[in-house]
């Protein structure tokens, strides 16, 4: 059965198989959310930086 | 006038899948703004785009290179200074990494949709039906028959009939002067041979052998294109080549330049590259080589295009965890058969572009068109409590092949019996208490203790 088929409570709880790689322990504000998206852009890397094509 | 912006900082190729969206929004509310962040390495080709009105760039590599937080920190603040003063009313994250959903969550808007971090909650959530479609995808590859452009125009609330061409920033004269010496002056076809992912690069052999039979049998040259990385391949793919023949264009072009000889040759092939998502919004014949990726999910985006696929990656498998459907299986000499227009394999599908498939509805969130039951295969449940529940699957399994169910049909019987007799009253009372007291036991055991207990009842009533 295609996903086109699936209901939206079926398509949340697939969605929700994605969405388990990133968990904080506890509420953020906007302070700590600006100081988190700090360091993951300082660890992320691309393909072009590996310099290839993507 | 609405405010939109869109989130998709990297890779090139989902960067290029995204710029539909905003040329599908610009085509559909002309007089709405459009803005789009991405990261500084892809900004080229936002930046002056038709499609788009502001381009806000990630500092993502000039954070990284500072030595300390202390020093990133002022470059990051300016980013989100500028995305905030942009105000846009709606916030849309098409990016699958998780700092596209912390960087949502941090541009106040009126609505938000894709991946979004909740503060709140502490947690990425998606709330909208068509983000919650797409991040499904990866849970089911194979059952999703939509592309992923097709999947970002719902998000975006902007399908239309027939997809607008995504329009690219000019490149300067100079630039396009210095590349036009470096083209040969007769028809040429341009070869795509690295991928930054080893599954998704037809081998190198391939490459010799269909250079070989295209120079042997055609008129046409050979053009190489590649990022820097990629410059041993073609190197060692040019050396094999008559020399007047091939021109190895590997590491000359940067993400925008590179349409100029992409436009100007016959064809492209390529594996599921930047390249080949390039050649397909600028309408130049491409014929793609796929091995574990789903050509109909990043398939060339465009009408006419041709996919050659060695197999289809079985259901729950992707590109990254070590499957390889290989693409090995593709003989050199069948894509060049395919390239003459003799041969029609098996393998051979057209394009993906999803003009039927714009014609689908309803959208995923309309209970009234719930197909049951649904027979997709989930993956297998774990966990203590799943293992008794299979543990007592498998016992009711087994009762049912054995004489239970006669025994089970004797008992619903004779249930309701009791019920039709007492009519509610002190017997099935009788019954239920009965029922309660029975000692917990393998369920065999509770069957044959349930059939008494109601035959005696019924003997009482009678």
């Amino acid at each position: 059965m295609a996903l086109t088929d699936l209901t939206e409570s079926e398509l949340a709880r697939l969605c929700d198989q994605s969405m388990r790689s990133f968990k904080s322990e506890c509420p953020m504000d906007a302070q700590a959310l600006q100081a988190l998206l700090l360091e993951m852009l300082a660890q992320a890397t691309t393909r072009q930086e590996q310099g290839y094509s993507a | 006038m609405t405010k939109r912006l869109l989130i998709l900082p990297n890779n090139p190729g989902d960067v290029l899948m995204g710029l539909h969206a905003a040329a599908a929004l610009k085509a559909r509310h002309p007089s709405d703004s459009v803005a789009f962040a991405v990261d500084s390495e892809c900004a080229i080709l936002v930046r002056g785009n038709p499609c788009v009105d502001l381009c806000l760039e990630i500092p993502r590599k000039a954070i990284r290179e500072q030595t300390t937080r202390h020093q990133a920190a002022p470059l990051l603040d300016a980013f989100l200074r500028q995305c905030q003063n942009y105000g846009a009313d709606i916030v849309i994250n098409l990016f699958q990494g998780d700092y596209g959903a912390i960087l949502s969550a941090l541009i106040p808007a009126a609505r938000h949709l894709g991946k979004y971090y909740d503060a709140v909650l502490g947690r990425i959530v998606v709330k909208d039906p068509w983000s919650q479609y797409l991040w499904a995808i990866p849970a089911h590859r194979l059952a999703n028959p939509l592309h992923v452009v097709d999947i970002f125009l719902r998000i975006c609330n902007a399908t239309a009939p027939t997809p607008p061409r995504l329009l690219l920033p000019a490149i300067p004269a100079e630039t396009a002067a210095t590349l036009q010496q470096q083209l040969p002056g007769h028809p040429f076809i341009a070869f795509q041979p690295g991928s930054a992912v080893s599954s998704k690069q037809w081998p190198l052999a391939h490459w010799i052998r269909l250079g070989q039979l295209l120079c042997a049998h055609t008129p046409f040259a050979i053009v190489l294109l590649g990022a820097p990385q990629e410059s041993p391949l073609c190197a060692a793919l040019a050396a094999q080549l008559p020399a007047h023949r091939v021109h190895n264009l590997c590491g000359k072009t940067t993400l925008l330049s590179v349409k100029y000889p992409l436009e100007r040759a016959r064809l492209l092939l390529s594996g599921d590259t930047f390249a080949m998502h390039l050649a397909s919004a600028l309408r130049i014949p491409v014929l793609a080589l796929f091995g574990p990726s789903n050509p109909i999910e990043t398939g060339p985006y465009m009408p006419g295009a041709l996919v050659l696929q060695s197999s289809a990656p079985t259901l729950g498998q992707n590109l990254f965890d070590g499957h390889t459907a290989s693409l090995e299986t593709i003989a050199p000499e069948l894509v060049f058969d395919v390239m003459q227009g003799r041969s029609h394999p098996a393998q051979l599908r057209q394009s993906y572009w999803s003009h039927q498939h714009l014609q689908w509805t309803p959208s995923p969130g309309t209970q009234a068109n719930i197909t049951y039951p649904l027979s997709i295969d989930l993956p297998e449940p774990s966990g203590p409590h799943m293992q008794l529940l299979q543990s007592q699957t498998r016992q009711i399994q087994a009762l049912l092949t054995e004489t239970t169910p006669q025994a089970l049909a004797e008992l619903s019987r004779r249930e309701q019996e009791i019920a039709r007799m007492t009519d509610q009253s002190i017997g099935m009372e009788m019954y239920r208490m009965a029922l309660n007291a029975l000692p917990s036991a393998p369920l065999h055991d509770h069957l044959r203790s349930r059939l008494r207990i109601v035959n005696d009842v019924l003997a009482v009533l009678r």
